[in-house]
């Protein structure tokens, strides 16, 4: 073959490799585009398929609020049966049509600032009940960013609703339950502590009454002694027996008046006990209402307290070896000691009673300097109580005791508070019950006393 | 003319002790345990009546209410005798002349009437 048949055979073969490969892209591009068409079709049935099993109604309109399409949900409850029906329907034409008016006008308002919103929308479906949808709208919007329609989508909430009022309802009857036991629990404190008064009024005047015949025969004797004296005399200087049997003690005994006195100390003393009885009552009555006055307080030491109550308290043996008192400090408050006293013997009574059932531990007393307030701490080691027991301490009428009122640390907390106080509790369930008692400082600082 | 002291009580030895102390005391004294006992009867009428709070027979209030709008009675002084803790209030609300708490304090007593009487 000749070089120039050659030359002319080799530019064929390069030219028909070229087209070949330029037949062959076509091809591979014809396919791309089949498998784009495929790949595109699926999209929509893959975005169609989540449109429809969205619990929820989606649907997107024109910017004369046409309807452009919406999911199966959005149009069963509209009143059809199959989402291309709505096409190119408005609100007029849907089931809600009564507040057609109402739903274009919020569309037209977001369409025209730009601006999407949440908001609940109420409407009459086919099932004749009034339903109440959680909506949310934004504009559609082309590439150019132009505002081309509205997209929505509309969740019925009306169960939620009916659940949420139902619960609401429920709220305001147990709030209103609690509102009337709290208010007839105060009412029955209120009669207690009334009841209370009236009987003490009665014990009093029970009392008094008696006291008052003996005073009175008293005054008596004493008017009528110096005449007494005069006749013994007389028939002890006429030589009677019978006034002879007076030895000298007795004569003097009746000369100086000492039964009439010895009996007149005794009525003031007993009228003394009641009048100062009846001003502790008084005083205890005022702090269960919350009544007493800061006027009405006193200075107070922790020291002397402390120690009358260790005096008074009425330990058995055993017991006197189960408690220490450990006062590294002295501290004033104001206070009334006859109420803290009361308080103390009724936190001790129930610890020895909580070492007593348990059969272990011990009991210490404490005081304690704060910066914001003094303590007096009441630690047990018989064994604590569960956290739930605790959180009930102070509520009042709640007891964990057989014959207990569960009044006693409700008086505690009221006498504390009364002093501008506190008291606490913590509890180490299975080791330890503590509780705390919070005094205000005193304005002026004092120094620490031992 | 000796001036005259009624006295209600329910508790016989306070009437006794009471009358033979202001019989002492140169009072003509009459004593009850009931309440209507001047209303009821037609007695020399006191210049005072010394009474005390818990009485039986009508209500102590009830008794004063009725002496004080009676014609016939709203002229005599009375005194009230309580040992219950709230006879300085009773004392006011039921409008008498003067109260006395119990146990009586004899001299406090005598002084009270002494200005009772000085008021005829």
């Amino acid at each position: 073959m000749s070089v120039r048949y050659k030359n002319k055979l080799n530019t064929f073969l390069n030219r028909f490799s070229r087209k070949k490969n330029q037949f062959e892209t076509i091809a591979s591009l014809k396919k791309r585009i089949q498998m784009l068409e495929m790949n595109q079709q699926n999209a929509e049935n893959y975005l169609n398929n989540i449109i429809h099993v969205v619990p929820a109604n989606i649907y997107w309109k024109d910017l004369n609020c046409v309807l452009l399409g919406g999911n199966l949900s959005h149009a069963l409850q509209a009143g059809f049966t199959d989402p291309k029906d709505v096409i190119g329907k408005t609100e007029h034409d849907f089931v809600w049509k009564e507040h057609a008016n109402e739903v274009m006008e919020n569309d037209r308002l977001i369409m025209k600032t730009g601006v999407g919103r949440q908001f609940e929308e109420v409407g009459m479906l086919a099932d004749g009940k009034l339903h109440t949808f959680l909506t949310c709208k934004a504009p559609m919007r082309d590439k150019k960013d132009q505002i081309i329609g509205i997209i929505g989508v509309s969740t019925d909430i009306t169960d939620f609703k009916e659940l949420q009022h139902e619960l609401l309802q429920l709220q305001m009857v147990a709030a209103q339950t609690v509102a009337n036991e709290s208010h007839a629990k105060a009412i029955a404190e209120e009669e207690l502590r009334k009841t209370i008064m009236v009987l003490v009024g009665d014990i009093v005047h029970d009392l008094r009454t008696p006291l008052t015949a003996i005073k009175l025969v008293t005054d008596i004797l004493t008017t009528l002694l110096p005449g007494i004296i005069d006749i013994i005399e007389e028939a002890k200087n006429l030589g009677a027996r019978t006034a002879n049997l007076l030895n000298q003690n007795s004569w003097d005994y009746l000369l100086n008046k000492t039964p009439i006195t010895d009996i007149q100390n005794s009525i003031v003393m007993i009228n003394d006990f009641i009048n100062t009885t009846l001003a502790e009552l008084a005083t205890a009555n005022k702090a269960m209402s919350s009544e007493l006055s800061r006027d009405e307080l006193t200075k107070q030491s922790s020291r002397r307290i402390l120690e009358n109550v260790l005096k008074a308290y009425p330990f058995s043996n055993s017991e006197k070896n189960k408690i220490s008192l450990n006062i590294t400090c002295d501290f004033h408050f104001m206070g009334n000691s006859i109420l803290v006293m009361k308080l103390l013997f009724n936190v001790i009574k129930n610890a020895f009673e909580q070492i007593a059932l348990n059969g272990k531990g011990d009991l210490t007393i404490s005081t304690e300097r704060g910066t914001e307030y003094n303590l007096i701490r009441i630690k047990d080691t018989a064994g604590g109580a569960p956290p739930e027991i605790v959180a009930n301490f102070f509520k009042g009428y709640f007891t964990t005791k057989e014959k207990g009122t569960g009044i006693g640390l409700a008086f505690a907390k009221k006498t504390m508070v009364s002093f501008g106080g506190d008291i606490l509790c913590h509890s180490v369930y299975g080791e330890s019950m503590e509780f705390i008692l919070q005094f205000p400082l005193l304005l002026a600082p004092e120094a620490c006393v031992l | 003319m000796k001036k005259k002291i009624l006295i209600i009580d329910d508790y016989l030895p306070i009437l006794n002790s009471l009358q033979m102390i202001l019989e002492m005391h140169n009072y003509d004294v009459e004593t009850t345990q009931n309440s209507a006992y001047l209303l009821e009867n037609d007695v020399k009428l006191p210049d005072i009546i010394l009474t005390d709070y818990h009485i039986p027979g009508i209500s102590c209030g009830t008794m004063i209410k009725q002496l004080k709008n009676h014609e016939k009675f709203k002229h005599i002084s009375i005194i009230l005798m309580s040992g219950g803790i709230d006879i300085e209030s009773v004392s006011s609300l039921l409008g008498v002349n003067d109260f006395i708490a119990k146990p009586v304090d004899l001299d406090a007593l005598l002084n009270k009437i002494e200005r009772c009487m000085a008021q005829f």
